[in-house]
């Protein structure tokens, strides 16, 4: 392969990665914070797809903006969600919980082909074609602008984790529930409001998956496949993790499409998972925690 | 009225093992109270229900004019009432400063978003560490730490929340001698600004030293109290641990 198309397919590859760490960003901090695999977060990114495209079509509203429109909708689902449903059953048996996202995720399937039918979509905007060049590669404008965004919004995460009290909260959870309780977390607050932040960073994906991708409600059984493997990869609750195992994921695609065939982007990276987990069953970086009282 | 801890007749039970029955006693505001009794007595499961982490199924808990029953663990600790594990609880992938800082007064949707460490807490905090003499160690992780240095780090914290009663479980437990000696001078300062505590301990010569009054308990019931003579010489006692 010439060095030519190498730079390319790597450059390929960080834009897109920088939107599957997005799409991930969510599960691994609603896992983190609740030890909740929500296997219905795929299909809310789908949702939001759906309900970007609904906004473009009929009322002309771009799917950048939509972005923006959509992630208090979803932060408010998110949080009736979690405290309605998903609180419940944590508190009676975890395991439960992965049943009901299950069932939320046929039931999020059959509303989108009721409203929207089975074809498959995606959001065509004025600049969705165009493309510029920077030196000798070449750039997707859409592209460039998802991974942009999608990074934007993982550093107000980053920030918000970092250097608010809820920030504070949120990691101490993440680390040690009962610790946190000790020193006066109140982790059934936490927990809603991390919950209600990580559907809304699903939600706000929705719009530059539409743009890059073509969807179909059952697209979310394959993108869950990627976002749990990025999730394990990274190391379950760890967000730096599965920023990493994003990156990981969206080079080893790209370069393995363009050396081999597209068809063997996802074997490469699922061969990769598993020697990491033969070495490291924790992920990348993920920590090894004891669980008891 | 002041702030003793009254529980009286409360029980609680796993699938069929009663843990605590009919157990009742009394902390007076003030006191080294010490909680001795054989393994599987029910000291850690009383703990467990004082702070909120289990529910009793029946009995009263009250923390001067609180009810104690139905509050959440972040709840107790609100209302003055800190403890410790016998296993360290703290954050080991934080640094000893952030481990510190962590206890957060309240966590109201008003203060959710507000920007992290005030300057206050820092300073109590840095006060916290070199009160305990781990302050040079402020910015290791608190997983590199020995295991003496990671009980004085949760001691600490707990501290953060300027609680009236501190709960102690087994916090000799695992220290050298030099350790144990520096832990008791800590709590007797501690004590004498008014601090109240309640320790479950194993190490005698630490309790026979430091507490007074002395509870025992056994199969889930306190069956003596008194100083620490006394406690020794109660022939109820010497059963409990040698098996009747």
């Amino acid at each position: 392969m010439s060095p030519g198309l190498l730079a390319q397919s790597l450059v390929l590859g960080i834009l897109t990665g920088g939107m599957y760490a997005l799409m991930a960003a969510g599960l691994t901090l609603i896992f983190g914070v609740m030890k909740v695999i929500n296997v219905a977060h795929a299909a809310i990114i789908v949702m939001g797809a759906y309900l970007s495209l609904t906004l473009f079509r009929h009322l002309g509203i771009d799917p950048l903006l939509s972005v923006l429109l959509l992630i208090p909708v979803f932060l408010a689902l998110g949080a009736l969600i979690q405290w309605s449903v998903v609180n419940r059953l944590a508190e009676r048996d975890i395991t439960l919980t992965v049943l009901m996202t299950f069932g939320f995720a046929i039931i999020l399937e059959g509303l989108q082909g009721a409203i929207w039918t089975s074809s498959y979509q995606g959001i065509k905007t004025g600049y969705s074609l165009e493309s510029f060049q920077l030196f000798t590669l070449y750039i997707p404008v859409v592209r460039l602008i998802s991974a942009g965004i999608s990074l934007l919004l993982l550093a107000g995460l980053y920030a918000l984790l970092t250097f608010t009290k809820l920030g504070r909260a949120i990691r101490a959870t993440i680390q040690n529930r009962t610790a946190a309780q000790l020193v006066g977390v109140d982790v059934r607050l936490v927990t809603t409001v991390s919950f209600a932040i990580g559907i809304a960073i699903a939600g706000a994906a929705g719009p530059l998956l539409g743009m890059l991708f073509t969807f179909y409600p059952a697209t979310h059984w394959l993108w869950i496949g990627k976002l749990l493997a990025i999730v394990v990869l990274g190391g379950l609750g760890s967000l730096r993790g599965a920023f990493v195992a994003a990156m990981l994921l969206g080079i080893a695609e790209q370069v393995t499409s363009v050396t081999l065939a597209l068809g063997w982007a996802p074997m490469i990276f699922y061969v990769f998972l598993f020697g990491v987990l033969v070495v490291r069953p924790q992920g990348l970086f993920g920590a090894v925690e004891r669980q008891s009282l | 009225m002041t702030d003793d801890l009254a529980i009286h007749s409360v029980a609680k039970s796993f699938g069929g093992i009663t843990a605590l029955s009919d157990c009742s006693l009394e902390v007076r505001a003030g006191s080294i109270t010490a909680l001795i009794g054989p393994n599987g007595s029910g000291k850690t499961t009383l703990f467990n229900c004082v702070t909120g982490f289990y529910r009793p199924e029946q009995g009263d808990m009250r923390f001067g004019d609180a009810v104690l029953v139905g509050l959440r663990p972040n709840e107790v600790v609100h209302l003055g009432i800190a403890r410790t594990f016998q296993v360290t609880r703290i954050f080991k992938n934080m640094t000893v400063l952030e481990n510190m800082i962590v206890p957060i007064r309240q966590l109201g949707l008003r203060t959710l978003f507000t920007a992290g460490i005030k300057g206050h807490e820092r300073q109590r905090a840095e006060e916290l560490l070199e009160f305990f003499g781990i302050a040079f160690l402020r910015d290791e992780l608190a997983g590199r730490l020995s295991f003496g240095q990671q009980k004085l780090l949760e001691l600490a914290a707990a501290l953060m929340a300027e609680p009236k009663l501190l709960m102690l479980d087994e916090p000799a437990g695992g220290l050298n001698p030099v350790m144990i000696d520096r832990l008791t001078a800590y709590i007797r300062e501690l004590n004498a600004g008014g601090m109240t505590f309640l320790i479950i301990e194993h190490n005698m010569g630490f309790v026979m030293q430091l507490c007074e009054p002395v509870l025992v308990m056994h199969r889930g019931r306190v069956i003596a109290r008194g100083t620490p003579d006394a406690v020794r010489a109660n022939p109820a006692v010497l059963d409990a641990y040698l098996g009747d």
